[in-house]
């Protein structure tokens, strides 16, 4: 029925779309001296946000002064992954000398949708999302930094803290890329070190702490990956080991200062300075660098942690712990 | 002009969306079915699409194949309804679960990187970046077609005697019963092909985003809710039937809210402030035509 109707909608949407056109082959002049760095983050975290400030800060060093001759534009989806798409476009339409992508859908979509460099951070998998080929030969105009954790080192830490541990239980969210990657790397290590890996699916904070006393029940001790998700939630892990008396291993220092008992962790303020060294290089104009990975070999141990899960700390870790925390931070 | 940007994003973005919206409209306006089922079937769309182009088949039955699994998570919801007399939002929230599970075992990720892919929208952007800078015209202009022609031929369907019996069916169960028609069935039907167009909405974003994940279903519902509101409340409704109505508010009100969506991301709003922005202009929008009335706003569902 009614095809009048739909020919009328047609050239309306015709007549705006040419509306727009006419509108953007004016092109307004750009000021020549000051650099546009856009940001694209999926969500704030305070590791992500860590990632962002010391971006901005290792720039102010090589002579970008932000407000001077850099000016940042930052988009936060604020966690809606829909909104990556939307926020992607609007960046490309800014013609900004370079897009910093953080977190792995942002950085596809800004990937898709930009007509500059793009620098991507805290991807774990950047070959596995599609971003880069290999990551010893950065794309012409995509390269970045990856926050894939060291879960070799870390496992081999679990073993040196806890020798009798034989089987460890792993809370992950499998609906986050990180954790996929984290779960594989993680079984891929552990039986070499004599560890049998217990998974424990999480979907959602609220499912943290069911989850965490289930495993609890059949480990002998707990573990997470590179998960927002039970991160965000990990205060009620930290309860049950607690209540349980077994150790509960991390892989950031942030988590550790919360209560933790130990990990080996990529530094996200040491990742946001390596990611700001390569926007610094491509605002020179290099091309083709290739991708990053923040090796974290930095031991972080918490002691009232230990103390409570009924755990004692070796000397040598001890030892070679980058730094040890005395009280839990509430 | 860089203020008007957002209105190209909104235009590219709320045409994508709108099959949803069109999904969730058609099901709650003439099926009388609060059907929560897209918020998994548009996700579960470009997870297929995603998984079975990464096995190298040719796209358009990738594209097909999501339709297809859309229309199964559709037909799921309106089985478990009919079949079992479970609630109509209990049964969309179980398939919703159900897509999110299946999502990830035919992905074997919870994210697919399409950064390869060379869509329609790599060749129609390199047309736009060649002819219209800032702008894409060809984008949105493919777009339009599209959602014109869809709409178009679901007018036709809606307006056959099949159509018909389908809406009467809806509304009216017990009315179809006494007229021979098979109303289990045609709301089997129904769902089906709505949430098939939602899992099309999924594979068109997926391809426009490069990325297909299983979190990107999350607040589809809400947006294409409050597109179908802003479209009802804004298009004059004298001289169109129902089901032109609906479809045309759904189209209008998605590309509408998108360009709200796209206005309040482009101030740079902090992340804590970008929901309120949105639910604000959506108010502002529904408070402006508060006085309207008619059968779709007079507490809604008759």
């Amino acid at each position: 029925m009614k095809p009048k109707r739909i020919v009328v909608t047609l050239l309306i949407i015709a007549a705006i779309v040419a509306a727009v056109w006419l509108a953007g082959r004016t092109k307004t002049a750009k000021p020549v001296e000051t650099k546009t760095v856009a940001i694209a983050t999926l969500m704030s975290h305070p590791a992500l946000d860590a990632v962002q400030e010391n971006l901005k800060k290792e720039l102010a060093k090589e002579g970008y002064i932000e407000g001077q001759n850099i000016r940042y534009l930052v988009r936060n989806a604020s966690g809606q992954v829909q909104l990556a798409a939307n926020i992607a476009s609007e960046l490309a339409s800014q013609n900004a000398d370079a897009v910093v992508a953080i977190t792995t859908p942002m950085a596809q979509a800004v990937a898709k949708a930009a007509r500059c460099p793009v620098v991507f951070a805290a991807v774990t998998d950047p070959v596995g999302a599609g971003l880069v080929k290999s990551l010893d030969h950065g794309e012409e105009n995509i390269t970045g930094t990856s926050d894939a954790w060291p879960y070799e080192d870390q496992l081999k830490l679990i073993r040196q803290i806890s020798p009798n541990a034989k089987r460890l239980g792993v809370l992950y969210n499998p609906g986050e890329a990180a954790s996929q990657y984290g779960i594989k790397e993680i079984k891929k290590f552990a039986p070499a070190l004599g560890f049998e890996i217990i998974e424990g699916a999480v979907s959602s904070t609220t499912d943290v702490y069911p989850v965490a006393h289930n495993l609890a029940g059949r480990t002998d001790a707990l573990f997470l990956s590179s998960d927002n998700t039970v991160i965000a939630g990990v205060a009620s892990a930290i309860k049950v080991a607690v209540e349980r008396k077994m150790p509960l291993y991390v892989g950031d220092s942030g988590t550790v200062e919360k209560g933790g008992l130990a990990a080996v962790s990529v530094g996200y303020a040491e990742l946001g300075t390596k990611t700001g060294v390569i926007v610094g290089r491509v605002l020179k104009g290099e091309k083709n660098i290739p991708t990053v990975v923040a090796h974290g070999d930095e031991i972080y141990l918490n002691k009232k942690a230990a103390e409570l899960m009924g755990v004692t700390l070796p000397e040598e870790v001890l030892k070679r712990a980058t730094k040890v925390y005395e009280e839990i931070k509430e | 002009m860089n203020w008007l940007v957002p209105i190209d994003i909104g235009l590219t973005m709320g045409l994508i969306l709108a099959w949803a919206v069109i999904a969730l409209a058609l099901a709650f306006r003439l099926l009388h079915f609060p059907d929560l089922t897209i918020e998994g079937s548009l996700p579960l769309g470009a997870a297929v699409f995603a998984a079975l182009y990464k096995h190298d088949v040719p796209w358009p039955l990738a594209v097909f194949g999501a339709f297809a699994v859309g229309a199964l998570a559709g037909s799921l919801t309106a089985l478990l309804h009919v079949k079992f007399r479970m609630n109509k939002f209990l049964a969309g929230i179980l398939v919703v679960a159900i897509s999110y599970s299946l999502s990830l075992r035919l992905m074997g990720a919870s994210n697919i990187g399409l950064l390869q892919l060379h869509s329609i929208f790599d060749t129609l952007e390199q047309w736009d970046k060649n002819f219209s800078g800032d702008f894409h015209v060809a984008t949105i202009a493919f777009l339009a077609v599209l959602a014109t022609v869809g709409a178009a031929f679901l007018l036709r369907g809606l307006s056959s005697l099949y159509g018909m019996r389908l809406r009467v069916a809806g509304s009216n169960p017990e009315y179809a019963r006494s007229l021979g028609i098979n109303a289990l069935r045609k709301l089997v039907i129904g769902l089906a092909i709505t949430n098939g167009l939602a899992a099309l909405s999924g594979v068109l974003l997926a391809m426009k985003q490069g990325f297909a994940d299983v979190g990107m279903g999350q607040g589809v519902l809400i947006l294409a809710l409050a597109a179908m509101t802003i479209g009802e409340r804004l298009l004059p409704q004298r001289r169109l039937s129902m089901q032109a109505f609906v479809l045309v508010a759904a189209i209008l009100g998605s590309i509408l809210y998108q360009i709200l969506v796209s206005y309040a991301v482009r101030a740079g709003l902090a992340p804590t402030d970008l929901k309120l922005a949105t639910a604000v202009l959506v108010l502002f929008v529904i408070a402006l035509r508060f006085s309207r009335n008619g059968e779709l706003f007079e507490g809604g569902i008759k």
